[in-house]
């Protein structure tokens, strides 16, 4: 679309973040701090908003249509989203909202997944642990954002998440994380303007 | 005279429950008992008429006050079409064949069109509950037939107004002393202003006062207000020459609507049963057993003609309405019997010398032999006939459940009930809710809440209210005994029924278990966990943390209530108190160890991700 070299219009970050046990979590909570309070972001934790589950789908959606950049950020449970966002992939991701017959509201907006696995990254590969790249696991999500017409860029993925003990190795992959973000709402991240 | 009382209320205490135990309807037994003890056997009753006549008509005028108290506009107005269509084909052209009959065997036409109209009614009693019991009574036939009869309890009252002008047709006898000395016009206007004054006094007059009655909570001079209702409708039609019984009806109609309905059908209840009771064995005294001996063709050919005619009449209209045949079948059987109505149209009968008492005693005993037959030639259609239908390839058609219908009856809508009353609304379901505070009826009613006036912990109230037809019943009232004694005699009165209440505390829940409601709540468990549920977020937690914790205390909680239960009941006070510590151990330490979790995340279990090789 537009070259390398000229201005991009700022784009609006949504991240939705879903941890069932924040207080448990070392890693995710780290990575949220570091992108909630970024200007042209905006931050939405769906268990502290649903913690019964009940989703406001008007609310979401309208969330939704005010955002360029959609990011999940999650820790990979089992190899897929907690089961608050599987719930808001099923009630906000309406036919004729997001797919089907009018169902062009998301078209052209990006979906970005931030993940936290327990595993490293070579388990992630044929005949590793966890036998599939995270990529491949991601099958249904990025089938759901490809379905929906949206981009999905690749994966954010923080590996053996539980073993990140140094300070240094902690704060690389935060500002990773940030700059992933920033670089989504400026319109830098090379692989979402492809 | 008190030795005839102790006759007729020997034979109610004796008969109720034996015709009941033989399935025959009370209104069968009584005609029984009138018969057995009337001249023509034991010869206790000597002149039935006598005795009871004017008590016991009372009965008959409080049965047509609680059909019109049972009325509602709404209900006609759904089923107008079986109703009125069907229900109105049914009884005109029953009584012009019976009328036609009757003319053909001689009868002058006045006493002919009465002969058709008194066999057209049929048994509103008998064919309801034999076809409730049977399973059949949501059934296409089971709607119909009650759509049938409900025109035909409607019927009775210009029949019995007609009755009158028909007597004085045939035989020109001065009647009610003021209604010969008045001109026409004067007449009806005096009628006229009676009806309008029933109208307008029910509505602006009896309804206040049944508030202030209520209000002061008085409960023997409800009672009295009740009575002086129908006594004083009574007087009011007798004076302008109207027939009480329209009268009575009327005035259950201005009633129908208000919050009072259910406690006056309470409260009159009693009254109309027994009264009626003695109507129905003074009608049976009345019975010559010598007649089906004498005239064995006139009485049998009568009640053969009676049932075919009135099941093939039926049967033909089911199918113009294009019903299926077996639905046409079951219809027409069904319906096809004299009512008790037809009793009381024959009272009206030979006090107007409408019909000689040969003509009379014929039609009595061939409509009382038709509803004893009744019961079993219904069973019989539905275990045999239906079989053929089904043969030829009709199936039964699916039962229409009326989602409208109230299933739920709520006692007490105050503060805790009306939420029940409201949860179960918003999700489309009906409830009937009683309350003995009117002003909180009052309160509900401006917001579209529809609640009856009346004393939950009376059975009869709640018999009144339907209890019958409810597959749940909530007890949401404050006082812990009443509460108590309710779950405890409507577990005994109806074992199918779901019974939730609503507990003061713990000990309140074990009580009320013990009094067989299947599910309690305590009133401070839920909204108390709730309220630490916030604090806790308000000290720090996430809300999904706070929320499940809550959940998992409640959910204990209430579990721990159904288990301590049994305990508590046993009487075993010793075991229960140290089964109850235990319980409150347990608890403390399975919340430890769900708060422990936070600190160790190495080895926590919940929502880890899937573990790295090795």
């Amino acid at each position: 679309m537009t070259s390398g070299a000229a201005p991009v219009a700022v784009k609006r970050v949504l991240v939705l973040f879903a941890h069932p046990a924040p207080h448990k979590s070392r890693v995710n909570v780290r990575l949220a701090a570091a992108v909630m309070a970024l200007p042209g972001v905006t931050f939405r934790d769906l268990y502290e908003t649903y913690p019964d589950f009940l989703i406001d789908v008007e609310a979401e959606q309208k969330l939704l249509l005010e955002h360029d950049v959609i990011v999940f950020q999650h820790p990979f449970y089992w190899y897929s989203t907690p089961a608050i966002l599987k719930e808001w992939f099923d009630l906000v991701l309406e036919y004729g909202f997001a797919y089907g017959e009018g169902g062009t509201k998301l078209a052209g907006k990006i979906w970005l997944s931030a993940l936290t696995a327990g595993g490293g990254e070579s388990s992630y590969a044929a005949g590793g642990h966890n036998a599939y790249s995270v990529r491949q696991l991601l099958a249904p999500v990025e089938q759901t954002a490809n379905l929906c017409g949206m981009r999905f860029v690749e994966p954010f993925v923080i590996y053996a998440s539980l073993e990140i003990e140094r300070r240094q190795k902690m704060e690389s992959c935060v500002s990773a994380y940030r700059a992933r973000v920033e670089a989504l709402r400026d319109g830098r991240d090379a692989e979402s303007r492809a | 005279m008190i030795l005839q009382l102790i006759v007729y209320l020997v034979a109610m205490i004796l008969i109720a429950p034996l015709s009941k135990k033989f399935g025959l309807g009370a209104v069968l037994g009584y005609l029984i008992a009138g018969v057995i003890l009337g001249p023509s056997a034991l010869g206790l009753i000597v002149d039935s008429q006598k005795d009871a006549g004017h008590l016991a008509e009372f009965g008959v005028i409080m049965m047509l006050l609680m059909i019109g108290l049972e009325l509602r506009p709404r209900l006609l107005w759904q089923m107008r079409g079986p109703i009125f269509g069907l229900g109105g084909a049914q009884v005109v052209s029953t009584a012009v064949l019976f009328s036609a009959i009757a003319k053909l065997a001689g009868l002058p036409w006045q006493s002919a069109l009465a002969v058709g109209m008194v066999l057209s009614v049929s048994s509103t009693a008998i064919v309801l509950q034999t076809l409730d019991e049977r399973g059949f009574a949501n059934s296409e036939a089971g709607k119909r037939a009650f759509a049938v009869l409900l025109f035909q309890d409607m019927a009775v009252i210009p029949m019995l107004a007609l009755f009158p002008l028909l007597a004085t047709s045939l035989s020109p006898v001065a009647e009610g002393a003021l209604q010969a000395v008045r001109p026409g016009w004067q007449q009806a206007l005096l009628v006229t202003g009676a009806i309008a004054g029933l109208v307008i006094s029910g509505r602006f007059l009896v309804r206040p006062a049944f508030r202030l009655l209520a209000r002061m909570k008085l409960r023997e001079t409800f009672t009295a207000m009740a009575l002086l209702l129908v006594v004083g409708t009574t007087a009011l039609m007798e004076l302008v020459g109207l027939s009480p019984a329209l009268g009575a009806f009327l005035a259950g109609v201005v009633l129908a609507d208000s919050e009072y309905r259910h406690q006056i059908e309470a409260d009159l209840e009693p009254f109309k049963g027994l009264l009626l009771g003695l109507f129905f064995i003074s009608i049976g005294a009345g019975i010559d057993l010598a007649l089906p001996v004498e005239k064995p063709l006139a009485v049998f050919g009568g009640v053969l003609c009676l049932v075919l005619m009135k099941a093939l009449i039926l049967m033909g209209l089911g199918r113009v309405m294009k019903m299926r045949s077996a639905e046409c079948f079951l219809l027409g059987v069904s319906l096809a019997q004299g009512g008790e109505f037809a009793f009381v149209l024959l009272a009206y009968t030979t006090a107007g010398r409408l019909l000689t008492p040969e003509v009379a005693q014929l039609l009595t005993a061939s409509v009382a032999i038709s509803m004893a037959l009744a019961p079993p030639l219904i069973a019989a259609a539905i275990k045999w006939g239906l079989p053929l239908y089904a043969r030829k390839g009709e199936e039964r058609a699916p039962d229409t459940i009326d989602e409208k219908a109230s299933k739920a009856l709520v006692l007490g809508i105050g503060r805790f009930g009306q939420v029940i009353v409201r949860l179960l609304r918003s999700n489309g379901f009906a409830t009937t809710a009683l309350d003995y505070d009117p002003d909180q009826i009052e309160v509900m009613e401006r917001f579209g809440i529809k609640g009856y006036f009346g004393d939950a912990t009376r059975l009869e109230l709640l018999r009144a209210a339907g209890i019958e037809k409810m597959r749940i019943v909530v007890v949401c009232i404050d006082d812990q005994d009443s509460a108590l004694k309710i779950v405890k005699e409507v577990r005994a009165e109806y074992p199918r029924l779901k019974i939730f209440s609503r507990a003061f505390d713990r000990v309140h829940a074990y009580k009320l278990l013990h009094a067989g409601a299947d599910h309690v709540s305590i009133e401070t468990g839920w909204s108390a966990t709730m309220l630490g549920t916030d604090i806790l977020k308000s000290l720090g937690f996430s809300a999904w943390r706070a929320h499940r914790q809550g959940l998992i205390f409640g959910r204990y909680n209430e579990r721990s209530v159904a288990e301590l239960a049994p305990l508590f009941n046993q009487g075993d006070r010793g075991a229960f108190l140290q089964e109850a510590r235990q319980k409150i151990d347990t608890l403390e330490s399975i919340l430890r160890a769900e708060a422990a979790k936070g600190g160790v995340e190495a080895d926590d279990r919940a929502w880890a991700s899937p573990p790295a090789e090795g």
